[in-house]
């Protein structure tokens, strides 16, 4: 749900803060009808886009709501960052956009209020865990969409032969499984571990904190990637790797082109797979996979956690739009049109009280709901993540291969020195 | 070579030079000049500039731990790329240059690396070397060479090697054009005669042929060192200049300094140290060749 | 061959050699072109098959045809061609007097003006990407082709002018004097006499433009933000999304890229070569 890393480009934040002149647009003079504007990001959903689901639905919206229109235009995940940033620079704002952050236009006053944003009634059904996230300087300027888990996913077939026959859940159990599925399953890898730049920093909280590790301390107002809960956390993998437990080169291997490939190959027994796993090995190979999932492991003396991960709408004040945003807004999040929208995203855990209410029934949905009590976010609220994220990204890995003292060292004199 | 003969215009030079000297200033001096500009300012993450900063990012940049070793590579990855795709591309041409049954055919394969675009040619490369399902360890496998397979890419000295293969795979096709046309220049008589003279291939070569391929070799050099030297998408699409900063080139960390670290200022600085840098190159280059006697 | 006969032997032995290493020369360069077209031909979950197929266990010709549905690849293809185009003829516009001039003429400023040209050479907008994209808000030319033909003419300026003087000098001054004596104006010497003779040099410009211009991605992906402008390169990386990669269209769509390209390029090949000439003897 954050933006790819994949894609050969200068970022447009560079780019965009060229733009010193995003500076004032003028509020939209008062015209008879006015023109809703909405850039959404795609999610996978059954591989067409959304587009068809956002055109009916603001056709739907246009016919209840005379006077307002409203044009979504859907674009992918990899670009939608410099889209957004691309339009407040020439003056093309829209009012709604929907993607993986809401912190640095918060930052900058360019946001309403979430309470702005929707009526009380729509507000107060938004599960608070994801409002909770979705804070700037104590106030909620986005309003969640919806959320992912991660999970322990495996293949069944492989811990059988191994004879293997209850997951592990401690760190030691962990190694004993591991050197029975190698002893059994020759070419098999046992974990598939992504620590390539794609997700390195998701892959990271979870082993982290699967060892009491976070990477922010929120009490000391402080950056904590080098903290001895991580640094055992990454010295645990180290050991996975030095037993060739996990795949070869864990610092270059991205979640899509390595490790869900290896796994949907049936040449990794478990990997740390998101609500979309499933889908997306029946799209890529893997559909012959016989699949399981349960919780992560946990180092000595604590508890399992899941990632989780939420994108959000915000609004923009720049065309001046607030009331006919919040029609809009509480039109999407009435239940049947908030379903339909779930529906063309694919699979993904609601932000809403009432559809989580319903999701928990769904056999695919529901443990990763049971785990998200459990859930640590990543801090997207504090204003150096993307700068802490992408030094994770670039060099994490290398924890795995390296001296993880050093390397997270290193990342965490970065993280201090981001502004 | 101005020969000087002609009648100035009313205006001299202005209006034949004029709007191509507007155009480079106003689109490449302008922004070169915004990006110097930058690299002395203090800008947040979000990009906006709080003011004038000396020479604090250059400072950063000096102190950053992963430059030494990136120079150190670039250095490397210029020169080797550079002398070797000139090396390769002599005898290439040479080739192409004679008549033989499909030359066509093969002067029209050897454009394709050149008219297709880097990034696909990088991302296709990645594909043939991964370590998990590239037809290079399938190949090396069934002929017997490798019992498992290598992560070619994943290894910071060979990815770099192979890096350099493929940037001097998409070099040589533009590189053996030039020395192509510098090879018609080359009188057929004269060779025809220093044959009838009994000098040998190579002889004939080394005396009468190479010294006359001297400016196109020139040319195609200078062209590459600025190519090569500002390279992006082949370490992006293949490495990503990893792991960790392994494979990185100055290029590639400058945009590594700004998107993932989100230190605009110093990424500015590394761009405008990299002008230098590629200035440096250039004029010791031409210096080593004596290329104004050509050229004037 | 004009060589005198005087050894047959050696000489068809040379002429084997010959043939051999240039097929092999041709193999090397298009092989990895030929995987990628196998690549494209495979169903998607083939792609990533572990370990790999050489062939597809189903040849997916659809993979060239759905392409075009699931993007809008024909507005890319035109969208890349407009801009390589008029960038190349902005280039051919503004290189054309300035090359001519210098190459015929001293006067003041002729060596800052060379010095300027080997310059900008070196600058590839990748690097200058953050002040053009402010530079462009400031005219309010984000989003719009203009932009893109302006950046991409300027920076292949350089080369263009360094090609095309090169070539205009090494034209005889006398063939322009006869036609002045005959009362053609200096326009009508340049248009009449000089461009006809300097073709190869313009088509060489004209082929280094096009490409740089066809084969550019950051200066597009950053300036442009409507689908309908996007050109081929920064719409085919579309398919590299977050959650799927659609690699047997992106194989398949840039193959499509490269072929009109390739045709192009063949269908000039032979004044490339004598275009190339000029710029390298003096």
């Amino acid at each position: 749900m954050k933006k790819s890393t994949r894609r050969v480009a200068f970022s447009a934040s560079l780019v965009l803060a060229a733009t010193g002149v995003v500076g004032i647009s003028l509020p939209v003079a008062h015209a008879a009808t006015v023109n809703l504007t909405m850039v959404a990001a795609d999610y996978p959903g059954d591989g067409k886009t959304q587009q068809a689901q956002w055109d009916g639905l603001s056709k739907a919206f246009a016919a209840a709501n005379p006077g307002i229109t409203m044009t979504v235009n859907v674009v992918s995940w990899d670009v939608i960052d410099d889209k957004v940033k691309t339009l407040i620079a020439t003056g093309k704002t829209p009012d709604i956009v929907n993607k993986g952050d809401y912190s640095a236009p918060a930052a900058a006053g360019l946001l309403y209020k979430a309470s702005e944003m929707v009526s009380a009634s729509t507000l107060a059904d938004i599960v608070p865990t994801f409002l909770n996230n979705s804070m700037y300087n104590g106030t909620a300027y986005a309003v969640p969409d919806l959320a992912s888990a991660r999970a322990l996913f495996y293949n069944k077939d492989i811990l059988k032969k191994a004879g293997v026959t209850k997951l592990p859940t401690t760190y030691d159990e962990l190694i004993t499984v591991l050197s029975k599925i190698k002893a059994k399953n020759p070419g098999v890898y046992g974990y598939a571990v992504p620590m390539g730049p794609e997700e390195a920093q998701a892959e990271f909280a979870i082993w982290a904190g699967g060892n009491g590790g976070r990477m922010y301390d929120y009490t000391a107002k402080k950056w904590t990637i080098n903290s001895p809960a991580n640094i055992g956390a990454m010295t645990f993998l180290k050991k996975l790797n030095d037993l060739k437990y996990i795949e070869p080169n864990p610092a270059k291997c991205d979640r899509t082109a390595c490790a869900q490939t290896l796994f949907a190959a049936g040449k990794a027994a478990f990997i740390n797979g998101s609500v979309f796993l499933p889908a997306w090995l029946k799209a890529n190979g893997g559909a012959g996979i016989n699949l399981g999932s349960g919780a992560f492991v946990h180092g000595p003396g604590q508890e399992a956690v899941t990632l989780g991960v939420q994108d959000y709408f915000t609004a923009y004040k720049a065309n001046g739009h607030q009331a006919e945003i919040q029609k809009f807004m509480d039109f999407l999040y009435q239940p049947a049109n908030y379903a339909d929208f779930l529906t063309a995203a694919g699979g993904f855990i609601p932000a809403t009280k009432s559809a989580g209410a319903v999701a928990a029934k769904d056999p695919a949905l529901a443990p990763f709901i049971a785990l998200l009590p459990k859930a640590i976010f990543y801090p997207g609220d504090i204003a150096t993540f993307p700068a802490v994220k992408g030094a994770l990204q670039t060099s994490v890995g290398l924890a795995i291969t390296g001296n993880p003292t050093k390397v997270l060292g290193d990342i965490q004199k970065k993280a201090l020195a981001a502004k | 070579m101005a020969t000087g003969s002609i009648r100035r215009g009313r205006f001299g030079a202005l209006p034949w030079i004029g709007p191509a000297v507007v155009l480079i200033l106003v689109m490449v001096v302008w922004p070169a000049i915004e990006m110097i500009r930058t690299s002395l300012h203090e800008i947040d993450q979000t990009g906006i500039a709080k003011g004038w900063n000396g020479i604090s990012n250059y400072r950063t940049l000096i102190h950053n731990p992963d430059l030494p070793q990136t120079l150190v590579r670039t250095l490397i990855w210029v020169s080797v790329v550079v002398s070797l795709t000139v090396l390769i591309s002599l005898p290439v041409a040479q080739i192409l240059h004679g008549k033989f049954p499909g030359r066509k055919v093969v002067r029209y394969s050897i454009i394709i690396p050149w008219a297709a675009s880097v990034v696909m040619t990088a991302t296709i490369w990645r594909w043939i070397l991964d370590g998990f399902y590239g037809i290079l360890n399938r190949i090396l496998q069934d002929v017997g060479v490798l019992k498992d397979p290598i992560d070619w890419l994943g290894n910071p000295n060979s990815a770099f090697v192979f890096l350099m293969v493929v940037a001097i795979f998409v070099s040589v096709p533009f590189t053996t054009y030039v020395i192509l046309a510098g090879l018609t220049t080359v009188p057929e008589d004269i060779l025809e005669a220093s044959s009838i003279d009994g000098a040998n291939g190579w002889k004939r070569y080394k005396e009468i042929t190479f010294p006359l391929l001297r400016s196109a070799l020139l040319v195609s050099a200078v062209i590459n060192l600025i190519n090569v030297f500002n390279s992006f998408p082949i370490i992006w699409a293949m490495t990503g200049g990893g792991p960790g900063y392994s494979t990185d080139t100055t290029t590639t960390l400058a945009y590594k300094i700004s998107f993932r670290d989100q230190d605009i200022g110093q990424s500015a600085a590394m761009a405008t140290v990299n002008f230098a840098i590629i200035l440096i190159f250039i004029s010791i280059f031409l210096k080593v060749s004596k290329w104004r006697e050509t050229s004037e | 061959m004009t060589m005198a006969g005087s050894s047959r032997k050696r000489f068809t032995g040379r002429k084997v050699s010959l043939t051999i290493s240039g097929w092999v020369i041709g193999a090397v360069f298009i092989l990895p072109y030929l995987y990628m077209l196998i690549t494209a031909l495979k169903p998607k979950a083939e792609i990533t098959k572990i370990p790999i197929d050489y062939l597809p266990s189903k040849w997916t010709w659809a993979n060239f045809t759905e392409v075009w549905h699931v993007l809008p690849l024909a507005g890319y293809l035109k969208s890349s061609f407009l801009v390589a185009f008029a960038a190349t003829l902005v280039v051919l516009i503004f290189a054309v007097p300035a090359a001519y001039y210098v190459a015929r003429n001293k006067f003041r400023g002729r060596t800052a003006f060379l010095m300027l040209v080997l310059i900008t050479q070196m600058f590839s907008p990748t690097a200058l990407v953050v002040g053009i994209f402010r530079e462009m808000i400031k005219f309010h030319l984000v989003d719009t082709y203009f932009s893109l033909i302006l950046i991409y003419g300027a920076f292949n300026m350089a080369f263009s002018i360094w090609i095309l003087s090169s070539f205009f000098a090494s034209i005889p001054v006398e063939i322009e004097e006869a036609a002045w004596i005959d009362g053609a104006s200096r326009i009508g010497t340049l248009r009449r006499v000089i461009l006809p003779l300097a073709m190869p040099g313009l088509v060489t410009a004209f082929i280094f433009t096009f490409i740089a211009a066809w084969n550019e991605y950051v200066i597009a992906l950053t300036l442009m933000s409507s689908p309908q402008r996007e050109p081929l390169t920064v719409g085919l990386t579309s398919l590299i999304g977050q959650y799927q990669i659609q690699w047997n269209y992106l194989f398949a769509g840039s193959l499509i890229a490269i072929i009109p390209v390739v045709i192009l390029f063949a269908s000039i090949e032979k004044y490339l070569v004598g275009g190339l000439t000029a710029g390298s003897v003096k």
